[in-house]
C-alpha cells in the first residue's frame, strides 16, 4: 500500500547539513501494524513527517520517493506532489497530540473543523459522525461538548485518535502516542489501536522509543539508528534473534519485569565505531537474497556481531 | 539494621478553589496528596515507590526533603522530627545527609554555571573545607564515570547530552556524601539507550557509598532493577509494601495486580487480556468513606464501600504488607 | 559571558549599530574639550557686533544662536549632559528595578504585595508634572530628571523581572540549591540574578533613551537648568528665539537628530539582547 523507497532527508542549516534520514526503504500493507523503534535523533519523526509532508522548510529531500497505492506522493525531484491524501487516506497523530488540542474550543467544534472543511460534511452529518467516532474510541458522546482541559491525559489521547479517524483513513501514523501516559492508560490505548485495526482494517504505523510497546502491539518492526533502518522484519524474529548490535542493545537496555537476569547493558558510543566497519560489510550483501541466510559469509558476520555484543556485555 | 526514616500518619492536604455550588453547600474540597501514610525505612535499604500520576509520590519526596511541611503527622529522620528543627546547625546537619536526584536533567542545573561551579555549590553552602574541594570533585566524577579525557568541568550544561547531565545531577547529589538519597524518576526523560548507563551508575554508587535510597517511578520494571523493596501508592495512600520480587511475582492488592499486568515487556508472547481494573483514575478531590480502590476493584464486597475502615496496612506475609481492606480478599 | 556577547554583536547588525552610536557619542563627550571650537556658553562677537544667527562658517561650523553662541560647540558639550543624565537614569532604573524585582518575586507574600502596591503608586504618578514639581522644590537641575526617572520608572523593569523570577524560582536547580542548604541570599544573588541580568541591561538601555528624551522635554518646557547646555536646552532656546520662522534649521535639527540617534541606539541594542535573554538550553 505505502512504499518508501531509498528516502534520504537532510536538514539544511546556516552552514551545515545534517543527515536526518539516510536511504530508508519501508513498506506497509493493508491491516499491518508496523512499529518504528529508535531513540530521539534517530530520524523516525522526520521520516513519518515526510510521509505527511509536514516537515519544516529546512528539511530537504535529497533522494528517494514515497508511493501510495501506486501514486507518487513525494519525490526528491518534485518535492511534494499532492496533499489530497492527507487526513483522508493517511492520518497523523503527532507527538503529544493531546497537548495540542485547542484549549478555547469545545471538542465538538474541533471535530467539526476537520469534518466540514476537509471532509465536506454538513454540520448535522458532522456531529453524527463525531458521535460515532467517539463511540469507536470508547468515549461517551455527551463529552463532545466539553473543553479539552476537562479530559484526562488518556482521554485526550483518545480524542486525538478520534480526530485522526475522522475521514476514514486507511493508514494511521502515531508518533509516540503513549509515551506521556501512565502504564495502565497506556495499555488501554494500545488495546484500542488493536481494536481499531480489527474493526476498520486500518494499517497503523507506531513510532516509539519503547521496544516493549512494539512487542505488545506490532507484527513488524523497523529499527532505526542514526537515520538508517538497521534492522527490519517480524517482531518475533527481531526480538528473539536480533542481528544488529543496536537492536540487541535495545533489548538488553529494557529491564524485563519478569526475567531473572539482573543486568542492563548500556549502548556504548565506542561500540558503534566497530559497528560501522561491520555494517559496511553487511550492506555489501544483498538483503533480498533468501539463500543468503544460509551462506557462510552471513554466518561469519552474524557471529562477529554476537561477539561484539558479548564483549559490550562484559564491559557493562 | 536501624530505622533511619519513619513516617507516622503523615498527611498533606491542599485546599482547592471552590465553585459556586460548593461554596453554598459549605463543602471544602481538598486534594489529599498524601493521606495518612506510615512506613519505616531501614538504613541501607533501597526502596522503590511506584504509582501513577496523581498518586502523591512526588509530594512524598518533597515531604521527606522538607521542601514541604505536612498538614498532620510526623516525619522522623534519625530519631528527630524534621519539622521541629529550628536550630540552623541542626537544619544544616539534616541537609548534609539527605539529597535529591531530579527528573529533568535539563532543568536541574543552572544554565549559567559551569559544571565545576555546579558541583561546588553544595560544598560551599554546607561549608565544607575548601582544601577538600578538588578531591571531592574528582572523586565524584570518577564515581559517575565522567572522568575520561573530555574536560567536563569547564563546560556549560547546554553542551552536554541528557545522559551526561543526569550523571552530573547524580554527582552533585553524592558529592557531600549523603546517607539518604531520593531519586524522582531519574531516567524517565532520557533516551532508552542511555537509561541503562544511569541506572548502573546509580547502583554502583550505592554499592560504594552505602546510602539508603528511595527511588520513585511509575515504571515497575526499572524499580525492579534497582530496589529490593517496593511500596505501591494509589491516590495518596500506600496499598502494598513488600520485597520487590514478591510484589511483582505475587501481587496481593488488585491495583498492583493491574499495574503488573499492564507493564509491556520486550517479548512477543505477552498476554493481551483486559486489565483487572475498571474505569479511570478518579477526580483528585473525591472523598471515600471506605476503601479508596472500591470503585475500580473487579471484585468489591459490600464492606469495601461502607466500612469506615481505619487506614493502615496489614502484614499478610512476613515483610509483605497490604491495605487493610483488600487484605480480606487475599 | 563576554565571549557570548561579542559573538552576538558580530552576528546581529542592529546591536552593532547601536553600540557604535553609543561609542561615538561617548568619545565625543570624553573629547569634547578637544573637538569643540568654542566655549558653548560664551557670547561671541564679530566685527559687526553680536555674532547672532550667523550661518555656518569655518569659524562657527553650525552657525550661531540668537545670543551669539556657537551651535556646534553646544552640540558637542550637550552630549556630556545627555550621557550623564541618560546613563545615571538608566543605572538607577536598572539597579532599583532589579533588586526590587528579585526580592518581590522570590519572597512573595506580603513583601510582594507591598512592593507591587508601591509600584502601582509610582506608575500612577504623571511623569512630567512630577519633574516640574521637583524642579519647583529642588530648583531646576539635570538631576531632577534622574531622580524622577529612578523613582517613577523602576516598576517597568521591576515587574518584568519579578515575573521572570517567579518562573525561575520553580526551576529544578533552585530547589536543589535549597535542598543543599543554600541560604536565600545566595540563591537570589548567585543563582537567580545571573539569569536576570540580561533583562536588567535591556531595561537599562531603553531607559537611557527615555531619560535623554525626558530631559530634553523638561528643558524644552523651560524647567531645566539654564547654565548647563543640553540638547533639550538647545531646542528650547531655538523655539523661544523663533528659529523656525527665521529659517535657522541648522540650529534645531542637529540636536533633534542627536536625541533621536541616542534613543534609537538604545532600542537597537535591545534587539541584540534576545539571544542573551533566551540561551538555548540544548544545542
Amino acid at each position: 500500500m505505502l512504499e518508501i523507497k531509498n528516502l534520504s532527508i537532510n536538514y539544511v542549516g546556516k552552514d551545515s547539513i545534517t543527515k536526518a534520514v539516510e536511504n530508508v526503504s519501508l513498506n506497509i500493507s493493508k491491516g499491518e501494524l508496523l512499529g518504528i523503534v529508535g531513540e530521539s535523533g534517530s530520524g523516525k519523526t522526520t521520516l513519518v513527517r515526510s510521509i505527511m509532508g509536514v516537515n519544516p522548510p529546512s528539511a530537504q529531500i535529497s533522494s528517494g520517493k514515497i508511493i501510495y497505492n501506486n501514486k507518487k506522493i513525494l519525490d526528491s525531484e518534485d518535492d511534494f506532489i499532492t496533499g489530497d491524501y492527507k487526513w483522508r487516506e493517511i492520518a497523523f497523530i503527532p507527538q503529544s497530540a493531546m497537548n495540542s488540542l485547542d484549549p478555547v474550543y469545545r471538542v465538538i467544534d474541533q471535530m467539526r473543523e476537520i469534518l466540514i472543511i476537509r471532509g465536506n460534511y454538513n454540520k448535522k452529518d458532522a456531529d453524527k459522525k463525531s458521535e460515532e467516532l467517539f463511540k469507536l474510541v470508547g468515549l461517551e458522546k455527551n463529552r463532545l461538548r466539553d473543553f479539552p482541559h476537562q479530559f484526562s491525559g488518556g482521554m485526550k489521547q483518545r480524542v486525538a485518535i478520534a480526530m485522526a479517524l475522522a475521514l476514514d483513513p486507511k493508514i494511521v501514523i502515531a508518533d509516540e502516542p503513549v509515551t506521556a501516559l501512565d502504564v495502565i492508560v497506556q495499555r488501554q490505548i494500545l488495546d484500542l489501536f488493536n481494536d481499531l485495526r480489527d474493526k476498520l482494517g486500518l494499517s497503523i504505523i507506531l513510532v516509539t522509543h519503547d521496544v516493549s510497546v512494539v512487542a505488545y502491539l506490532c507484527q513488524n518492526v523497523a529499527v532505526m539508528y542514526a537515520g538508517e533502518v538497521v534492522e527490519r522484519g517480524a517482531v518475533k524474529l527481531i526480538l528473539e534473534n536480533p542481528f544488529h548490535p543496536y537492536t540487541m542493545g535495545l533489548n538488553n537496555a529494557f529491564p524485563d519485569l519478569h526475567s531473572t537476569d539482573n543486568f542492563l547493558v548500556p549502548i556504548d558510543d565506542t561500540i558503534t565505531n566497530e559497528l560501522n566497519e561491520l555494517k559496511k560489510e553487511y550492506n555489501s550483501l544483498s538483503l533480498n537474497n533468501k539463500n543468503l541466510v544460509e551462506s557462510e559469509k552471513f554466518k561469519s558476520l552474524q557471529s562477529k556481531f554476537t561477539n561484539l555484543n558479548t564483549s559490550s556485555l562484559k564491559k557493562g | 539494621m536501624s530505622t533511619i526514616l519513619e513516617f507516622k500518619n503523615v498527611s498533606k492536604y491542599y485546599d482547592v478553589s471552590r465553585n459556586i455550588k460548593e461554596i453554598f453547600s459549605g463543602a471544602k474540597p481538598k486534594v489529599r496528596a498524601v493521606d495518612q501514610v506510615s512506613f519505616k525505612i531501614k538504613n541501607g535499604e533501597s526502596v522503590g515507590i511506584v504509582g501513577e500520576s496523581g498518586c502523591g509520590k512526588t509530594t512524598l519526596a518533597k515531604l521527606i526533603l522538607n521542601l514541604l511541611s505536612p498538614t498532620s503527622g510526623e516525619i522522623i529522620f534519625e530519631n528527630k522530627n524534621i519539622n521541629t528543627l529550628k536550630n540552623i546547625e541542626d537544619i544544616q546537619e539534616f541537609k548534609k545527609k539527605l539529597q535529591f536526584v531530579f527528573q529533568n536533567p535539563y532543568d536541574a542545573l543552572n544554565p549559567r554555571f559551569t559544571i565545576r561551579d555546579i558541583l561546588l555549590e553544595p560544598l560551599k553552602s554546607l561549608k565544607f573545607n575548601p582544601s577538600d574541594y578538588n578531591e571531592l570533585i574528582n572523586g565524584v566524577m570518577d564515581l559517575v564515570k565522567l572522568n575520561d579525557s573530555n574536560d567536563y568541568l569547564n563546560r556549560y550544561p547546554h553542551e552536554l547530552s541528557g545522559g551526561q547531565l543526569q550523571r552530573i545531577v547524580l554527582a552533585r547529589a553524592l558529592i557531600i556524601n549523603p546517607i539518604f538519597v531520593v531519586a524522582d524518576e531519574p531516567v524517565s526523560m532520557l533516551d532508552v539507550s542511555v537509561r541503562a548507563g544511569i541506572l548502573n551508575a546509580f547502583n554502583d554508587a550505592k554499592k560504594t557509598m552505602n546510602f539508603t535510597a528511595i527511588y520513585i517511578s511509575h515504571d515497575l520494571a526499572l524499580v525492579k532493577y534497582v530496589c529490593e523493596r517496593t511500596i505501591v501508592m494509589y491516590l495518596g495512600s500506600i496499598v502494598e509494601d513488600g520485597p520487590t520480587k514478591d510484589v511483582i511475582s505475587n501481587p496481593l492488592h488488585p491495583y498492583t495486580k493491574a499495574l503488573v499486568k499492564a507493564v509491556p515487556v520486550p517479548h512477543v508472547n505477552q498476554s493481551h487480556d483486559p486489565l483487572p481494573i475498571l474505569g479511570n483514575i478518579p477526580d483528585a478531590t473525591k472523598y471515600y468513606k471506605g476503601c479508596k480502590f472500591s470503585d475500580r476493584c473487579p471484585n468489591p464486597t459490600n464492606d469495601c464501600k461502607q466500612q469506615n475502615t481505619k487506614m493502615g496496612l496489614v502484614e499478610v506475609k512476613p515483610g509483605h504488607w497490604v491495605d487493610r481492606c483488600c487484605a480480606n480478599c487475599v | 559571558m563576554i565571549a557570548e556577547i561579542y559573538k552576538i554583536f558580530k552576528e546581529n547588525n542592529y546591536a552593532t549599530i547601536g553600540v557604535c552610536i553609543y561609542l561615538f557619542f561617548i568619545l565625543v563627550a570624553i573629547f569634547a574639550d578637544l573637538i569643540a571650537t568654542n566655549d558653548p556658553l560664551r557670547i561671541n562677537f564679530s566685527s559687526s557686533g553680536l555674532a547672532r544667527n550667523l550661518p555656518p562658517s569655518w569659524e562657527y561650523f553650525l552657525g550661531t544662536t540668537s545670543n551669539g553662541r556657537d551651535i556646534f560647540s553646544q552640540l558637542i558639550y550637550g552630549s556630556r549632559n545627555a550621557l550623564a543624565v541618560g546613563l545615571s537614569a538608566a543605572l538607577a532604573v536598572a539597579i532599583l528595578g532589579t533588586i526590587v524585582g528579585l526580592i518581590s518575586g522570590f519572597y512573595g507574600g506580603w513583601i510582594d504585595n507591598l512592593i507591587m502596591r508601591l509600584a502601582d503608586i509610582a506608575l500612577g504618578l504623571p511623569f512630567l508634572p512630577f519633574v516640574i514639581v521637583l524642579a519647583a522644590f529642588l530648583g531646576p537641575s539635570s538631576w531632577n530628571v534622574v531622580i524622577a526617572i529612578g523613582l517613577l520608572l523602576w516598576p517597568n523593569a521591576g515587574r518584568i523581572i519579578r515575573s521572570q523570577v517567579l518562573t525561575l524560582r520553580e526551576r529544578g536547580y533552585i530547589e536543589s540549591a535549597k535542598v543543599s542548604g543554600c541560604s536565600n541570599f545566595r540563591i537570589i544573588f548567585f543563582h537567580i540574578a545571573p539569569n536576570i541580568l540580561p533583562l536588567s541591561f535591556l531595561y537599562g538601555s531603553i531607559a537611557i533613551g527615555w531619560a535623554i528624551l525626558t530631559e530634553a522635554s523638561v528643558s524644552f518646557l523651560g524647567f531645566g537648568p539654564s547654565d548647563v547646555i543640553s540638547w533639550g536646552y538647545m531646542l528650547q532656546d531655538a523655539y523661544s528665539s523663533q528659529a523656525l520662522s527665521l529659517g535657522a534649521y541648522i540650529w534645531f535639527i542637529p540636536p533633534g537628530i542627536c536625541i533621536v540617534l541616542m534613543v534609537v541606539a538604545g532600542f537597537f541594542i535591545s534587539r541584540g539582547y534576545e539571544e542573551i535573554l533566551f540561551p538555548k538550553i540544548k544545542k
